[in-house]
Order: structure tokens, then sequence, then C-alpha cells
């Protein structure tokens, strides 16, 4: 036996036993600790969460009387009405901000965008969109550069939540660069803007990004804007980027507008990528009418399986008359009956007046 | 003699003490170094939760699709309730694909009957193989979105789950074990990684609990507790120490090679490439991501990401009898030797980056091979103390002499142990905080005790025993475990769930013991 490796471990043996006690102390106390504070926190909030709730169910709330129960518990107060923010709308959310603002708590949270932690600007932009003042837009704006990428995904939502359309270009910029934010979430800030981006959003279908020209042509269909139609096409027809002609594609198949159906139908050419030509063909079955119709019934015999595939599940969807193709099709002699016979019965699942939703593939196909 | 047998003794001691002193301090130092860094993780995500956006992730339109796949033989008891709390999961757009891996008991008339299931055309794309024959795929006649696959029994869950992941329409797939129970916010909660990153996650995986002793409404937990069986109580200390704050650290270090295969999130298309899961290994869950990390570096990416969610998400009965226990742990050892054989090529190989160099080997000497030390360690002082004995009544003192040591050693190493086990509790305590009661929290510390003193020991044993298993190729064998199931009102998960099979009960251990022993 050595002496090293025993002395080591009587050392380790104490140090050990120490911190077994330090982390029972630990536990014990956390326990403690937050037994009280929750129910400290709980008799606290008790106290001025029902009267903030009933001052709310005002017809005009007359949130004044909350500055006497803030001179008690300030920072209790403020965290409730920031908390309660997002949750509220109409009369009672102008009434908190304007509660918040006569305190001075939105010009904190606008100087709190300069901070140095990632939480503190975090959350600064967090209360600033749920706040939706549109002074903040540029604070807000400016955190889509932040070097933490946590606080230029928070900075994203919550122009989202302002819904200011003056920050649309600066969310498609976001979209590149060397601090990229994600597509979805940018997509989704814009579509909580509303119809007011969409001059922006016509305006983005310019730009020489193909991402930032993809999320616009995506948006501008969920926005149902009718008034991009023309330009859709354009991109659908000459755009360099295949993302770009998809998207194009799918919102025009969005808005149903009949102008769609010709360049949908000439998408739907061989030469062009498959999943464009899968694209074209769910869209056309949106749109509908005879030509739509008559594209998809010569599309159910393409070669290409998954064309085929997406053409006679773009008929089965559009009621009696792709369904009349889809028959006519299935007792032909041809290699699409059985393509055609398949989904004929998806499409006639029907029992006792219970609709039959088309299989979960199916379904993707179109929502994605 | 008996001085020769001293002499030999004192000689092996001299030159243990040095390696196991060595292994000791290496081992314990990367579980101390995990907790900490499984600490921070948990501190920066609770600053955070105010900020987080999960209802952003609900309402996105853009959130990306999930196809949640349920591999199920013989889940006849609580496949219903479980079915219907996976389809009322809080998400925007996901699918629930069971794959009855040829069940033999009602597992499939249930599902058929409650769904009003219909046959839909099987003109499915195979991207992957399976072994196992489709016979049918049904789909639900209300319009939830459920498919359920009828195939047969390969008598493997891969081949189950490869058959799923054919079908499943989604961009992401999640592999959930048909007895976990979801909390309702689960997917959100996994696929947050995804919408924050899409780029660089590739996977992530949700943390498992213990559902032992928690109350169980519809299919979902609404109060965690304690189990009231001890062996099921330790492993609620067991599954936070190892998998929580090990998972978590990994996953901060960037070196996840363990994503459980109850509650695991893919990219299907990643998946797709890779050919599925391998169904020759029974660690088919880590087999997976180390074959990810292989694939993706193999391609050049370094700057993909696999991401552990501490957030506790999922809950599994955990074996409450010795046997059954014992098989699991067999089946663990078995499978993490398959993978690390299967994947060598990665070991100690700088083009595999931190997977290659330090979590790879990590798994070989700590995690495989560790309990052949332990065992070592065990004899050793068991023998140093028999020694000892001896000495004091032949009145020899040298004798005495390295039993100072190696009982000094096991204090030592078992205080260590409750250390960890002591700082798992105590990360739980500041964190998520899920043991309401005084009563629980003492019984996880009497737990994280028992854990070190018999419990480890044990699993020693089973897991060498699974090494020996698979060194000897024994034939892999899943077993079957008959699961009480949840009821749909509330009750209290009883403590003597997996239960094992009686019918086949006899034929399982025998197998088990010819491939052992």
């Amino acid at each position: 036996m050595t002496i090293a490796p025993t002395l080591f471990l009587q050392v380790a043996l104490v140090g050990v036993a120490s911190l077994l006690v330090v982390f029972g102390v630990a536990v014990t106390a956390r326990r403690t600790q937050r037994s009280i504070a929750i129910a400290r926190y709980e008799k606290r909030a008790g106290v001025l969460r029902p009267q903030l709730l009933r001052l709310l169910a005002e017809d005009e709330p007359d949130l004044s009387s909350l500055d006497d129960l803030a001179r008690a518990d300030a920072k209790l107060l403020e965290s409730l009405v920031w908390h309660l923010l997002p949750k509220v709308r109409g009369a009672s959310r102008v009434a908190l901000v304007d509660w918040l603002d006569r305190r001075g708590a939105i010009a904190r949270a606008r100087a709190r965008t300069h901070r140095r932690g990632v939480v503190g600007r975090a959350l600064a932009a967090e209360h600033l969109g749920s706040a939706g003042r549109p002074e903040a837009t540029d604070d807000i704006a400016r955190l889509l550069n932040d070097r933490s990428q946590e606080v230029r995904l928070v900075a994203v939502r919550a122009l989202g939540k302002l819904g200011d359309a003056r920050s649309v270009p600066n969310l498609l910029d976001s979209l590149s660069g060397p601090r990229p934010v994600p597509v979805s979430l940018v997509s989704m800030a814009i579509i909580h803007i509303g119809p007011a981006a969409i001059d922006e959003l016509i305006e983005g279908l310019a730009r020489q990004t193909a991402g930032a020209r993809a999320v616009c042509a995506e948006l501008l269909g969920q926005h149902g804007a009718l008034q991009a139609a023309k330009w859709l096409v354009a991109l659908l027809e000459s755009d360099p980027s295949d993302e770009v002609r998809q998207r194009a594609a799918s919102s025009l198949g969005r808005l149903g507008v009949p102008q769609g159906v010709e360049p949908l139908t000439r998408a739907m050419a061989p030469s062009n990528p498959e999943r464009l030509r899968t694209i074209a063909a769910t869209a056309l079955g949106h749109i509908g009418g005879s030509n739509a119709l008559g594209a998809l019934q010569n599309g159910i015999a393409d070669e290409n399986p998954a064309v085929a595939s997406a053409c006679a599940s773009a008929l089965s969807a559009m009621g009696e008359k792709g369904v009349a193709i889809l028959e006519l099709v299935a007792t032909s002699e041809n290699q699409a009956s059985e393509l055609a016979s398949d989904w004929l019965m998806r499409a006639r699942k029907d029992d006792g007046g219970t609709h039959f939703r088309a299989s979960p593939r199916v379904v993707t196909r179109r929502l994605l | 003699m008996m001085r020769v047998l001293v002499d030999a003794m004192q000689n092996w001691l001299d030159h243990f003490e040095w390696f196991i002193l060595a292994y000791f301090i290496i081992l314990n130092s990367i579980s101390l170094l995990l907790t900490i860094m499984a600490s921070v993780e948990f501190a920066k995500y609770f600053r955070r939760v105010p900020f987080a956006g999960h209802d952003d992730v609900f309402a996105n339109p853009m959130t990306p699709g999930v196809s949640v796949i349920v591999p199920a033989f013989n889940e006849e008891v609580g496949i219903i309730d479980n079915v219907r709390a996976m389809l009322s999961l809080n998400y925007p757009l996901f699918e629930i694909v069971v794959v009855d891996d040829g069940s033999t008991d009602q597992t499939l008339e249930l599902l058929r009957e409650e769904f009003d299931l219909v046959p839909m055309p099987s003109r499915i794309e195979n991207p992957i193989e399976t072994v196992g024959e489709i016979k049918a795929v049904y789909a639900a006649r209300r319009g939830e979105p459920l498919v359920v696959v009828h195939k047969g029994n390969a008598g493997s869950r891969s081949d189950a789950i490869n058959a799923g992941l054919n079908i499943a329409s989604m961009p992401l797939v999640c592999t959930v074990d048909a007895d976990s129970l979801l909390d309702p916010d689960a997917l959100l909660r996994v696929v947050k990684p995804f919408v924050d990153d899409p780029e660089h996650v590739v996977a992530t995986g949700g943390v498992v609990r213990p559902a032992n002793g928690c109350v169980v409404e519809a299919g979902t937990i609404v109060e965690p507790g304690m189990p009231k069986n001890w062996l099921a109580r330790i492993q609620v200390v067991e599954y936070l120490r190892s998998f929580l704050l090990g998972r978590t650290g990994w996953s901060a270090a960037q070196g996840l090679l363990v994503i459980s295969g109850a509650f695991g999130l893919f990219r299907r298309d990643l998946v797709i490439a890779l050919g599925g899961l391998d169904r020759h290994t029974m660690g088919e869950d880590a087999e997976l991501v180390a074959h990810l990390h292989k694939h993706l570096r193999r391609q050049g990416r370094r700057d993909y990401k696999i991401v552990f969610v501490s957030e506790p998400v999922c809950w599994t009965e955990v074996p409450s009898t010795a046997s059954v226990l014992a098989r699991q742990r067999r089946r663990w050892s078995r499978g993490l030797a398959e993978v690390l054989w299967k994947h060598r090529s990665m070991m100690f190989n700088p083009r595999y980056g931190r997977i290659g160099i330090v979590v790879l080997p990590y798994y070989l000497f700590f995690e495989l091979l560790g309990p052949i030390v332990e065992l070592l360690g065990v004899v050793t002082l068991a023998g140093v103390v028999a020694l000892s004995i001896a000495g004091q009544v032949f009145d020899y003192p040298n004798w005495l002499i390295s039993s100072e040591f190696a009982i000094l050693f096991a204090v030592v190493a078992l205080g260590y142990g409750f250390f960890l086990s002591l700082a798992a509790l105590t990360v739980e305590e500041f964190s998520y905080a899920r043991m309401a009661s005084w009563k629980g929290l003492v019984v996880s510390l009497v737990a994280s005790v028992l854990e070190n003193i018999g419990y480890r020991q044990l699993l020693c044993w089973w897991r060498f025993q699974g090494l020996v298993w698979w060194l000897r190729r024994g034939k892999s064998t899943w077993g079957v475990m008959t699961r009480q199931g949840y009821a749909t009102k509330s009750i209290v998960v009883p403590a003597v769930a997996f239960e094992d099979d009686p019918t086949s009960r006899e034929e399982r251990v025998s197998e088990l013991e010819d491939s052992v022993q």
C-alpha cells in the first residue's frame, strides 16, 4: 500500500461528506423557501389580481385606482400586468398599455433593449411586442441583428405581435445575412401583422434573395391577396428559383383565381421539376373549373407517379365533377385506371353521411 | 498457504489501487461535469421561460408537421386510452401512426372498433425495407389523424418503426412507446428546437420519467407521485441522475449519443437516408443517433445539433420487479455493446469530432466496461475484508495493511455516488420540482442511498450479464412485458405493473439463461 492514495481518499471522504451536508441543507432550504415564497406570492397576488380583473371587466376600464395599489407593491403589480397583457384584447388591452406607459414601464422596456444581458434584451422585446406600441418598432427591429440568436428570435415574434407593417422589410432582411433567422418564424410574424403587410409583400417579390421572394409569394397566398395574382403568375413563369416558383404556384391555388389555371397547367409540363408539377396539380384542384379538370384528367396518366397521384388526389377533392372524371378513368383500360380506382375508393368512403377524410398523407400534401 | 494468499492479494492491491483510483477520478469527474453543465442548462432554461414562445409554436401554420409512430405489440390494456391521449396533443399538425406489430391479443380489434377504422389503399412507397408483411393499412373514418398499420411480427421493434416511417407523411417523426404517457404539450416542447433552428437541428429527445405512482387521468399524468415499490422509487432517482442530468449535460456538450426510444423526434428524410432503424440491434435508439452522427460527419457537416429537451414530457412505467428490471438492463447493456461494435470505426477517430474522441470512448470504458471494474472492486473489497477478519483471528498484522485503502475507497465511492444522486435531487428541486410533497422528498433521499448500496451493484451484475450475452452472441429477445395499463378515470398507477406474462415466463427465463450463461 502507498500513502498517497489513502491520503487522497481521506481528503475525498471529508470533501464528499461536506458536499452531502451542503446539498442536503440546500434541498431542504430550497423546499422551505419555495413554499414560503409561493404562499407569499399567492397572498399578495390574491389581493391584486381580482382587483385588476374587476377593473378590466368594465366597459371602459379606468386603471387610475391601480396607482394606489402600485404604491404598496409596484413590482408585483407591473409583473401581473405584463403577464396579463398578451391575454386580453380591445379596451382592456389599451387600458393596460396606457397604465404601463404612464408608469414609465414601456420607456424602461425600450431602454432595456440595450442591456448587456441576453435575458434582459429578450424580455424587453417580448414586453414591447405585447404592448404593441408603434414607437417601439425600431427598438425591436434593431434586435433582429442582435448577436444572440435567442434575442433575434424573440424580436421576430415581437414584431409580429406589435403588428406594424413598417417592420416587414426588416423581417425580410433578417432572412439572409450573417445572422439569419428561420423562415417559419418570419412568416408567422408577417402573418400576425395581417393584411397591412400586403403592399410590403408585393414589393418584396422583387427582392434579390430567393428566400425573401419565396416567403413573400407564400404569404400573399396566405393573406388571400387577390391583387397579387398577376405578380405571382409572373414569378411562376419566370423566376429562376424553383422554390419561388413552387410557392407562387401554391399561392395561386390558395387564391383560387382563374387566371392561374393556364400558367399552372404549363407548370405541370414534364420539363419542370417534380415538386413544382405536383404542387401545380394540387393548386389546379383548389381553383377548379373545367380547364383545371381537363388538365388534371390528362395529368392522372402522367408517367411520373407522384404527379399522377397528385392529380388523382386533386380530382378526388373536387367534388362530384372530380369524382366523375375519376370514374371515367377508372373504367378505362389504361395504366391510370388502378390509380383512379384507389382515389375513387378514398373519395367514396362516405357512410351514413359521415365524411371520410382522405388519408393523412393526402392531407399533408395539401397543407405543406 | 494463507500467507502466500495474503501476499498475492497484497501484490494485486498495490497495482489495482492506482488503476481503480484513476478510473474512479475520471468517471466521477465526468459525472460531476455533466451535472454542472446540466445545472447551467436548467438555469438558462428557466430564465428564458417568459419569452420561450411555446404558444407561438402552436399558432404558427409553418410549424413542421409530426408523425407520431407508435409500435404496439399486445397492448390491448392501454392502447385505446393512450391513442386517445395522443390524439389530444396540443400541436397544430400531426398524425398518429400506430403499427400493430402482429399482436396476438385484441389490440387491432379494439382500435378498429373504437376509431371506426376503414382499410385504405396501401399503395405506399416503401423507402425502407421491412421484414414483417404489411397486411393492411387503416384510416379513421371520422377523420381523426390516425393511421393504423397491421403488419406481421418480425420480432423487432425497429421493423415496426420502419413500417411506420414508410407510411409517415410528415417531415418530422416521433417515436413513442405504446405504453408511454405524453404531456399534452409534449410535441410543442420537443419541436421547439426544430422551429428555432431548423437548419441545424436534426433530432431531439424528450426526457422520460417513471410514471409509477403518478395519478393518471385519460392517458395523461395529472399529478406526479412516488411509487410505493422501492425498486421503482430507486429508479425515479436513477432516471433523474442518469437520464435527466446526464443527457442534458451531454446535449449541452453537443455529445448526445442516446435518445430514448420511448420519446424521440427525428427528421424523417434523414432517418430514411440512413435506411431506417437497425433491425439487428437491441439498442436501436442509440444506434440511430450514432448512425446520424456518422452520416452527418461523413457528409462534412459539423454544425448539426442533436438536442435533449429536459422539460418533463414523457412518462413510462418502469419495472417494479427484479426479474423484469434485470432483463431490461441486460438488454440495454447488450444493445450498447452492439452499437459500439457496429460503429467501432468512429472510436478515437478525429473525423467524428467529440463523438469519436470523447463520447464513444466514454460509453465504452465507463458504461459498457464499467460493470467489470465495479464488480472487480466489489470482489476485491469482499476479499480484503475477509482477510482482515482472518488477520485479526490469526494475529497477522500485515493482513490488515490493504484493508484500510479498500474500505476507505469503498466508503468514498459510495459517498460520491450518493452525492451525485443528491446533486440530481437538488437540481430537480431548484428546477422542475415535480415532487410536491415533503414525504416524496424524504423517500427520494432514502432511495438515493439505496441506489448506491445494493441497487447499483445489482445493476452492475445485470449489465455484466448483458455484456456476456452479447459476447456469446446469444439470441436477441425482447421478452414480453404485460402491462397493467392506465384507466380512464383517476387512478394511481400500481406498483405491480410490468409483471411477467405467466404463460411465457418459463420459456423466456430459460431462453435468457441459456444465452447469458
